[in-house]
């Protein structure tokens, strides 16, 4: 509604309106203003034995990393001195434009190192918040990442991506048996990565649940021949797999509902891809779409009510929207244009919809509005991009780019780029062929800190 | 028997042709039921045509970004001539008035004249207004001034008065907007404030109120920098200048 707004101001310029002889007029929307933020060691840090140093010095880095995704809203500067005074001097930040400063003092107590953080809100001359967390060294990753988001959240009063992991498919590792890729997870930034399945077989459309702590996806098994593509749950706590769905034909394309109680996913059984609906506990079948046509790859949005899917009803593959709790119920074309279009996804406020489309010869991300208005491209010269997922705070996009190196080669990774085009850059890198990113929500802090890092 | 044949014959033909008219009958009715139906099928189809619109684009070619940095057709030099206007006018006021006395009279004159006079009037404004680019304009307010002098309902506020003011407060957000900053977690929540302006002749700022607040401090802080930043503004007509100073100006953020 703003845009819309501002896009008016913008050509008719001017808007007044009288007011008992006084004419008010609209100035607009105001322009984003970029805060500057220091993350800073306090005077201990020197008494810190060598190796707490340099743990000291990767909480910094991954806090400066962090905030640097926000590059629209945040100037992560480093400035001199490297430690900070104390107490604050405000007037001297507020002369150098600084917005917060973050202090971080770090101690060893016995086996744990105790960490004391302070947002000082500069401009106000206020600490805006503290928090005083316990770090063990297998769980200096994650701690971090849950101090960010905490120190975000105390400024911006929103949830951060820094909590947040994404589940991929890759073929690292496999470059002998060519259609073999297996489930993976990472942490935002593609640090942490984790080996999730060992099957053998191709993992597709993974789908991770709104509490993260399960992942359904599929599997075409690598054993049997049959062409049977069966869908697969896997418990997050426990690491271990079990089968969900195993109708004759596809099961697949499978995304969580809201409630996590229940499933999306496409089956091919009657004969026709359908979307259908599926209980998690007693694994019984609802009907969502009944078409001739193939129905494929819903997305649900965060209320549940309307769910997005590509279907072949209009002679090529088309965006629609339907309401995933009823049978043909409020069937919506969204796309009319695009040779083909795949896999649109909703953004977590459940108003725009990502998706890719072919063409010039190449997939690229474009978005639309669940209402089938504002279609805007993303990207651009920049390889084939394909499987668009958006992230918790709805201001990225991670997705998948293909570069082809020769004839026979070519690599995929998964890159993030924010809502209106600007490409932060690749989160994977010499991992083989990363594919199907998918992001998930943010974690439940207290389940998400239980899990150790498993890489430093 | 045969009485009784007989009159099972009549009775059953009877039937019969009431049966084969009814069947004829429901025959008629449902083809003229189902040719409504079409026609009605018909006119809705029409009408659904008529009010959906399709349109078939391509998928867009250029990206959020590109379209970002493509500068849409400047209406700065349109709003430059309107600047220039007030202040061209203000240059040499006396001048101004007497020429409208004249066009006024002559207006009145060609008025109750016949038609000839009328066309004559005509052909001589036409002459004047090829004399020079800048004369162009003025005789341009000059023929507005002319009909609005006489539909004005208080003597003092004109409606030229109020051109001058609308085309002094339309430059007024673009003056602003540069200054108009808020940091994110203010940005999308909805607030609305709005500054009443007093402003001197040369376009200081004399004070300012707050003519309607967000409900948010920080917000109206932030409204208040930006007017405070953007003082001086241009300089103010004299015509609007009391207007200006007695603040009827109201900046609305962001609307």
């Amino acid at each position: 509604m703003k845009k819309i707004i501002y896009i008016l101001l913008m050509f008719i310029n001017v808007l007044y309106a009288n007011e008992s002889g006084k004419t008010v007029i609209a100035v607009g929307e105001a322009s984003l203003e970029k805060m500057n933020i220091s993350f800073k060691f306090s005077p201990g840090y020197q008494k810190l034995i060598k190796s707490d140093q340099e743990f000291a010095n990767i909480i910094i880095k991954i806090l400066n990393n962090n905030f640097s995704f926000y590059k629209k809203q945040f100037n992560v500067l480093k400035t001199y001195p490297d430690l900070l005074d104390n107490p604050v001097d405000y007037q001297t930040w507020q002369t150098k434009n600084f917005s917060y400063i973050v202090s971080l003092d770090l101690k060893r107590i016995d086996s744990t190192l105790s960490l004391k953080v302070n947002v000082f809100d500069i401009e106000n001359e206020k600490i805006l918040f503290s928090m005083n967390p316990f770090i063990t060294t297998d769980q200096l990753r994650r701690v971090s990442h849950n101090i960010a988001n905490k120190i975000y959240y105390s400024i911006t009063g929103k949830e951060s991506i820094f909590e947040t992991r994404i589940v991929f498919v890759s073929d690292h590792n496999e470059k002998q048996k060519k259609h073999i890729k297996e489930l993976y997870i990472m942490d935002f930034d593609g640090n942490n990565v984790e080996r999730l399945t060992n099957h053998q077989g191709l993992v597709i459309s993974p789908a991770i649940s709104n509490n993260q702590d399960k992942i359904v996806y599929s599997l075409i098994s690598g054993k049997n021949k049959s062409r049977r593509v069966n869908l697969f749950l896997l418990d997050l706590l426990t690491k271990k797999s079990s089968l969900l769905s195993t109708l004759k034909g596809l099961n697949t394309g499978a995304v969580f509902m809201p409630d996590d109680k229940e499933i999306l996913l496409t089956l091919s059984h009657t004969g026709n891809a359908e979307i259908f609906k599926m209980n998690l506990s007693t694994k019984g079948l609802t009907r969502v779409t009944r078409h001739f046509a193939p129905d494929v790859d819903p997305s649900v949005n965060y209320k549940g009510d309307l769910m997005t899917f590509l279907s072949g009803r209009a002679g090529k593959a088309e965006i629609y929207t339907a309401d995933p709790n009823s049978i043909e119920r409020n069937v919506k074309r969204i796309s009319f244009v695009g040779k083909f279009n795949a896999t649109p996804r909703f953004s977590p406020d459940g108003r725009e919809i990502a998706f890719s489309s072919w063409l010039d010869n190449r997939f690229d991300i474009f978005k639309i509005n669940y209402d089938g208005t504002g279609l805007s491209r993303l990207t651009k010269d920049f390889g084939s991009n394909e499987d668009p997922t958006f992230s918790n705070d709805g201001n990225f996009i991670a997705f998948s780019s293909q570069r082809v190196i020769s004839k026979y080669k070519a690599v995929q990774d998964i890159y993030i780029m924010d809502v209106d085009g600007d490409i932060l850059g690749k989160i994977t890198n010499n991992f083989g062929n990363c594919i199907t990113p998918r992001w998930s929500k943010l974690s439940k802090t207290g389940e998400y800190a239980k899990n150790k890092d498993t890489s430093q | 028997m045969n009485i009784n044949t007989s009159h099972n014959r009549i009775k059953y033909s009877v039937y019969s042709i009431s049966a084969h008219f009814g069947v004829i009958l429901f025959i008629i009715v449902f083809t003229k039921l189902t040719f409504l139906d079409r026609k009605d099928k018909i006119v809705n189809l029409k009408m659904i045509r008529s009010s959906v619109r399709v349109d078939i684009v391509e998928m867009p070619k250029y990206t959020l970004k590109e379209l970002k940095r493509m500068k849409p057709p400047s209406v700065r030099k349109e709003k430059k001539i309107v600047r220039k206007t007030p202040k061209s006018l203000n240059n040499n006021p006396i001048k101004f008035k007497k020429q409208v006395k004249k066009k006024t009279r002559n207006d009145f004159l060609s008025m109750l004249s016949s038609m000839g006079q009328l066309k004559k009037t005509k052909i001589k404004n036409k002459k004047n207004t090829l004399d020079s680019h800048r004369g162009n304009i003025k005789k341009l307010l000059l023929a507005g001034n002319k009909i609005s002098e006489g539909r004005a309902l208080y003597g003092k506020e004109s409606d030229m008065d109020n051109s001058i003011f609308s085309s002094y407060i339309s430059i007024l957000p673009d003056h602003v907007r540069p200054n108009w900053k808020l940091p994110s977690y203010l940005a999308d929540k909805d607030f609305k404030c709005r500054v009443q302006v007093f402003l001197k002749e040369n376009g200081e700022l004399q004070h300012l109120e707050i003519f309607e607040s967000s409900g948010n401090l920080e917000y109206d802080k932030r409204a208040i920098e930006a007017v405070k930043k953007s003082s001086p503004f241009d300089q103010i007509p004299k015509e609007i200048s009391d207007r200006a100073y007695k603040g009827d100006i109201i900046l609305g953020f962001p609307l």
